[in-house]
């Protein structure tokens, strides 16, 4: 376990411990050894470190959830070593370096997955079953709206200001929208705006609209790191439109053309993220053994993150008038 | 470390984030103080320095306080008064220590009490009773920053009223929140006390003021908007701007019965969140019958009136500034339709209207 910040206490490790096979050969590692030895004693971990390249020969896999600048290099160090990798999202921050990694894990012939967790929120799930059903017939529009006060217990404020390397919400939350309309649609859009409210640090507001090549579909993604949103998904199609909440998972809607509304009950037992962080902590440990296949590989994510650097790269601010201080 | 370097604590809030924002603008070295990372945001979006400035851990804010030329105190918790003092002096001990050329402490009108008529910084504190716990905790921090210019450390108090604009949570948002639901808690009566609305800007220009007036060492001010206007010149105001012109209000017996019968609920429903709050959010989260009781009880109690509001709204009240125009140059420069104006925009932009 490399990195023992907020989802490193949150998810992986309490989902590493719930496996006492695997709880007693665990490595946690942590620059701040404080840190890894007060999650350690936490979880019945005995052993810590405080860097990571010393412990890859000894293990067989690596659980990475460090600062997002980090992740490429540390898991690109992994894959060479011949470790098998879960990342956490954004893989990396760019398409060129997602593809350096899967072309690393392929080399050494070892797992790439990647934490996009939200492809396993009871309602993505669903979505995708239906679009793949046709349930909608042909998509015509996509609007993903993401908003809340940032209060994610993060132990290292790496995410904003000096230190984010000027990325925020759109390389953190951003990241997981981009990726879940790529996978809904199975293909990748093509972006025709983006806009933040960056001063030269990390984005808090961000506005994406994307377009088929063919520009049959459009859409809209707004996410927010300081104020609530909707939280909620509209997909419109042909034949219909889907709506539903992204943190409520009891049922999405459905309505047909005609406008008749029907609820879709999502029958899971997954309530929450803990429900879902031993499912990932499985497959990884899974695919160490060479009994799955990663939930979700490192070549499908590549594209996301192109779309992400794509919209850095078109990056404009908002008119914010109230900015201006004119004392 | 250039010439002037400005530690803001409390820069995760509103005023602390504003402060952060136009010390920035206006070129000057800015260190952003959090207490938790979470809190940064808002003050993120800028290329600046952030750290972790606890105020309870003295290593935080020596480390935070260290090579800065002066400090913009705007950090403040609800916590118990012995707790604050101890926070307060880390604070000042560490701006000591590294020979900070100016202090500027945020204080609050509210050191006044529940007084009547123009109010200014000779009022005592004791003279209107009425203090809130807020009240008392923010009359103990100035006292102690008496004890500390009485050293010589260059401290300046600054009082600040209702101050509102773009992140005021309190006084922009839920004001629009309101508007918005079409409903009004308070009654048209009960809302003719004396608003003291404050530009969140104007509240700058007085910092800007004291951080850089040789005479304003060792002083206090209120600092105030322009306008006398009642509350329910602001509500209307905001309402105006939303685009909501009508709302229902209650009658001033059912307000009045509601705020004193919901105070037990509030109480509760405030313990429960602070001493459980996992085990509420894992319930939240589990059980769709509990999800429903808790969302319901939120909107509820926000529709409905706090004693403290009823107070608040009614008193009259107007805290003038002449000692700020004096030695500070102070002059407010937002009027009420400009400020809300600015508010309104920022709000449709963040996606509250």
């Amino acid at each position: 376990m490399i990195g023992c910040g907020a989802i490193a206490r949150s998810a992986h490790v309490p989902a590493l411990a719930q496996r006492a096979d695997v709880r007693d050969r665990a490595i946690l590692v942590d620059t701040d050894v404080a840190r890894a030895r007060a999650l350690a004693g936490e979880f019945g971990i005995a052993t810590t470190a405080a860097g990571y390249r010393d412990v890859l020969p000894l293990v067989d896999g690596a659980v990475i959830a460090l600062p997002h600048h980090l992740h490429f290099p540390v898991a690109l160090d992994c894959l060479r070593a011949g470790v098998h990798v879960l990342c956490e999202k954004p893989l990396a921050a760019t398409a060129t370096e997602a593809a350096q990694l899967v072309a690393a894990s392929k080399r050494a012939r070892v797992g790439l997955a990647v934490n996009h967790i939200r492809r396993l929120f009871p309602p993505s799930q669903a979505v995708r079953y239906l679009l793949q059903q046709g349930a909608i017939g042909t998509v015509r529009f996509i609007g993903y709206y993401d908003g809340s006060k940032y209060d994610w217990p993060t132990a290292s404020g790496f995410a904003f200001g000096l230190r984010s390397g000027g990325k925020g919400v759109l390389f953190d939350i951003g990241a997981h929208v981009l990726d879940l309309i790529c996978w809904w649609l199975g293909h990748s859009p093509q972006i025709t705006d983006y806009v933040d409210d960056s001063f030269g640090g990390s984005e808090a507001v961000a506005k994406v609209s994307f377009t088929s090549g063919d520009g049959s579909l459009r859409g809209e993604v707004h996410l927010s790191w300081l104020a609530k949103l909707a939280n909620a998904f509209r997909i419109e199609g042909d034949e219909g439109t889907i709506t539903g909440s992204i943190y409520d998972w009891d049922s999405i809607e459905l309505t047909s053309r005609s406008g008749r509304r029907k609820a879709v009950p999502l029958k899971t037992r997954v309530r929450s993220l803990s429900d879902i962080a031993p499912r990932i902590m499985e497959n990884f440990l899974a695919m160490i053994g060479g009994e799955e296949a990663p939930l979700i590989p490192g070549r499908e994510v590549v594209p996301s993150i192109a779309l992400i650097e794509e919209c850095y790269a078109r990056r404009r601010r908002f008119p914010l008038p109230w900015q201006n201080y004119a004392g | 470390m250039p010439a002037e370097c400005v530690l803001v604590t409390g820069a995760g809030g509103f005023i602390g984030g504003r402060a952060v924002e136009v010390l920035h603008q206006l070129g000057l070295e800015v260190r952003a103080g959090v207490k938790r990372w979470s809190s940064g945001a808002r003050i993120g979006r800028l290329p600046i320095e952030i750290v972790q400035c606890d105020l309870a851990d003295p290593l935080q804010v020596d480390a935070a306080c260290d090579g800065v030329t002066a400090i913009v105190h705007s950090a403040v918790n609800l916590q118990p008064v012995a707790d604050a003092e101890l926070q307060m002096r880390n604070l000042l001990d560490a701006a000591a220590r590294h020979s900070v050329r100016r202090f500027v402490h945020l204080s609050t009108m509210e050191v006044y009490g529940e007084p009547s008529g123009d109010v200014d910084e000779s009022h005592g504190f004791d003279a209107a009773g009425g203090h809130s716990h807020y009240a008392r905790l923010k009359i103990r921090l100035e006292q102690i920053c008496g004890e500390y210019i009485d050293r010589g450390l260059p401290i300046v108090i600054l009082r600040p009223t209702i101050v509102y604009g773009p992140f005021s949570e309190a006084w922009t948002v839920e004001v629009a929140q309101r508007l918005l639901s079409g409903s009004w808690p308070l009654p048209e009566q009960a809302a003719d006390g004396t608003c003291n609305l404050l530009y969140v800007d104007d509240l700058m220009a007085a910092v800007l003021l004291a951080l850089r007036t040789h005479g304003a060492v060792g002083e206090t001010f209120n600092v105030n908007g322009g306008e006398r206007l009642t509350w329910n010149e602001y509500f209307h105001a905001v309402g105006s701007a939303l685009g909501v012109e009508r709302w229902n209000r209650p009658s001033e017996m059912t307000a009045r019965a509601g705020a004193w019968l919901t105070l037990p609920m509030r109480k509760s429903a405030k313990f429960l969140l602070q001493r459980y709050q996992r085990q509420v959010m894992a319930l939240y989260q589990r059980s769709g019958l509990a999800k429903q009781i808790m969302r319901k009880t939120e909107r509820f109690l926000r529709q409905v009136p706090t004693p403290a509001e009823f107070r608040r709204c009614s008193r009259t009240a107007f805290y003038v500034t002449n000692k700020a125009a004096r030695v500070l140059g102070y002059q407010p420069r937002f009027s009420t339709a400009r400020g809300v104006a600015l508010s309104v925009a920022w709000l449709k932009h963040e996606g509250y209207a």
